[in-house]
């Protein structure tokens, strides 16, 4: 008896390494097997949840408790709201898995997708994956924040508050909004709010707190003062627990004219402005203005315009009218004095590679060397190397 | 300069190996019985471990001797890495390349010896050899009979149909 030959833990041990699939595999291969792997059904199949990624890494507590916590974290959605095994929450993740890939059978889905009326005006959404929330502007103006399970509306914001075709950012809980052309809304999840970990001072100006049913009133006028002079340690919303798709206000932060596009990409919220031709990068969580930098180069005109930005892995790619212009080193975390670079850009109207702002430095030699070179060579053709590199990052 | 210190380990069939403290201490129960029993000539014996085991075992810990030890009280369930079970590094794979029934012995002189790092090599290369997998495929390999009535089969398929490969 080779593999059963080994003690239990071991082969627990042993499939804590592979996918469910190959766990059942072994179950259904002799009696002994089948009967190890009962027995041990919670430990093994909380290893399995870990292995296929369903649930973080929680240190050192039982599998039991863990289990529990895990229920209690979509708790809200009622998604896992019967399940008292590991063996169960796996099967519920595989099904979910096979809904949204359409390779769903015969199973029954333990997911409803309804979409309500109130959606069908939607502008734009984020989901937000802790609370299973849509999160949407409208064509015609407000903000709702909808239960994706049962389609029911959780909160809004009026249409007179939030404007028509809002460009909306959600990460990390933080949701970000434009109020007129000069300033931002910050809105945080409550669910963050509460929490001992996760809980941020925050610097709300009173008309936010004024339009907000679970934010405490103020009688103070409502006129726009800089977000600073509101006072964040006093904010007491008017909530005591969190609510699932409830927001806060966490603060108003005053923007550049004409900076219409922003990405949130956790904690840096970057936002464009196309009469500047700066960016402007906020660690959202502080509500502070870290850095200002500016993006302007040869090929932008006056009015050009920018359409949209997207900031990730040390990337930003903003959109102009006729260029689009990727950027390294917006977002701050490299290197916070120091200016972004223009790795490359390509004018569309042309459709060729638009002329860079400057050299590259030679610290970063080895991705440059071909320009270098040719400089060395005394050629002042195009450089081809931005090309290549712009095409490896498409 | 003294030569770095040594000890010695007696298998269970009584061959002994003389290895450097350092390589030795791999095995968190030499180190433990080491801080025991204090710095003595006798030989440690692993009653548990016979010769051919043993040395394929000090092999592994002499290649490893400087490596940086895992943490005393990491849960296993908790490795970060599990998900990379593929991840064995070159030198640990051709190690490993052994029969099935040295492949056993070495995970349990691991588990008993208590070196987590050739215990997850040992364990991680049964995993490999059983993914994807077919039941059938698993008894082949390891010799294992088919003990179900058919009917009991069908059920506990029925039962798992959910995480079939679609």
């Amino acid at each position: 008896m080779p593999v059963t030959g080994l003690p239990a833990e071991l082969i627990i041990r042993i499939l804590s390494h592979t996918p469910i699939q190959t766990i059942i595999s072994l179950s259904l291969t002799s009696l002994a097997l089948h009967d190890l792997i009962t027995a041990n059904e919670n430990t093994i199949y909380h290893a399995a949840a870990k292995f296929h990624g369903f649930v973080q890494t929680p240190q050192g507590s039982p599998a039991s408790q863990a289990l529990e916590r895990e229920i209690r974290k979509c708790g809200m959605t009622g998604w896992l709201d019967d399940v008292r095994s590991w063996k169960e929450l796996c099967r519920r993740h595989f099904l979910l898995e096979y809904s949204w890939t359409e390779k769903l059978g015969d199973c029954d889905l333990p997911v409803k997708f309804l979409w309500p009326s109130t959606l069908s005006r939607v502008y734009q959404f984020a989901i937000d994956r802790l609370e299973h929330t849509a999160i949407c502007s409208s064509i015609s103006g407000g903000l709702i924040v909808a239960a994706i399970d049962t389609g029911e509306q959780l909160w809004q914001l009026p249409s007179d508050y939030v404007a028509r075709y809002a460009h909306i950012e959600h990460d990390h809980g933080f949701l970000i909004f434009p109020r007129g052309h000069d300033h931002l809304e910050v809105w945080r999840r409550s669910t963050d709010h509460f929490s001992p970990e996760s809980h941020l001072p925050s610097w709300p100006h009173p008309s936010q707190i004024a339009v907000s049913p679970y934010a405490a009133a103020t009688p103070e006028d409502d006129s726009l003062l800089p977000a600073e002079l509101s006072d964040g340690d006093n904010f007491k919303p008017k909530l005591s627990t969190p609510l699932r798709g409830v927001y806060l206000p966490f603060a108003l932060l005053p923007v550049p004219t004409r900076a219409r596009v922003f990405c949130l990409a956790h904690p840096y919220l970057v936002a464009a402005s196309e009469t500047t031709k700066r960016a402007y990068i906020w660690d959202v969580t502080h509500a502070t203005l870290i850095r200002m930098v500016d993006i302007s180069m040869p090929s932008l005109r006056i009015l050009d315009r920018t359409y949209s930005i997207d900031t990730r892995a040390g990337f930003s790619v903003i959109c102009w009218t006729r260029t689009l212009a990727v950027y390294q080193g917006i977002a701050a975390e490299e290197s916070p004095g120091s200016l972004p670079e223009v790795i490359f850009a390509m004018d569309w109207e042309h459709n060729q590679p638009a002329a860079l702002r400057r050299e590259p430095p030679r610290s970063s030699g080895v991705r440059f060397k071909d320009a270098e070179r040719s400089k060395a060579s005394g050629t002042t053709t195009e450089q081809p190397s931005y090309l290549q590199m712009g095409k490896t990052l498409w | 300069m003294s030569a770095a210190p040594q000890v010695t380990l007696e298998s269970s069939d009584g061959e002994k190996f003389k290895v450097d403290k350092e390589v030795a201490e791999r095995s968190v129960l030499i180190k433990n019985m080491i801080e025991d029993v204090g710095e003595s000539d006798n030989p440690i014996p692993l009653p548990n471990v016979n010769a051919s085991v043993l040395k394929k075992v000090l092999e592994y810990c002499e290649h490893h001797r400087g490596d940086p030890l895992p943490a005393a009280d990491a849960d296993p369930s908790n490795d970060d890495n599990r998900k990379r079970a593929t991840e064995i590094s070159d030198w640990d794979q051709k190690f490993i390349q052994v029969d099935q029934e040295m492949l056993f012995e070495i995970i349990l002189a691991a588990n008993y010896m208590d070196i987590k790092p050739l215990l997850d090599v040992g364990c991680k290369t049964v995993a490999n050899m059983i993914k994807g997998k077919t039941p059938e495929e698993i008894r082949k390999l390891f010799n294992i009979v088919n003990d179900f009535t058919p009917e009991e089969e069908a059920q506990i398929k029925k039962e798992n149909e959910w995480a079939e490969d679609r």
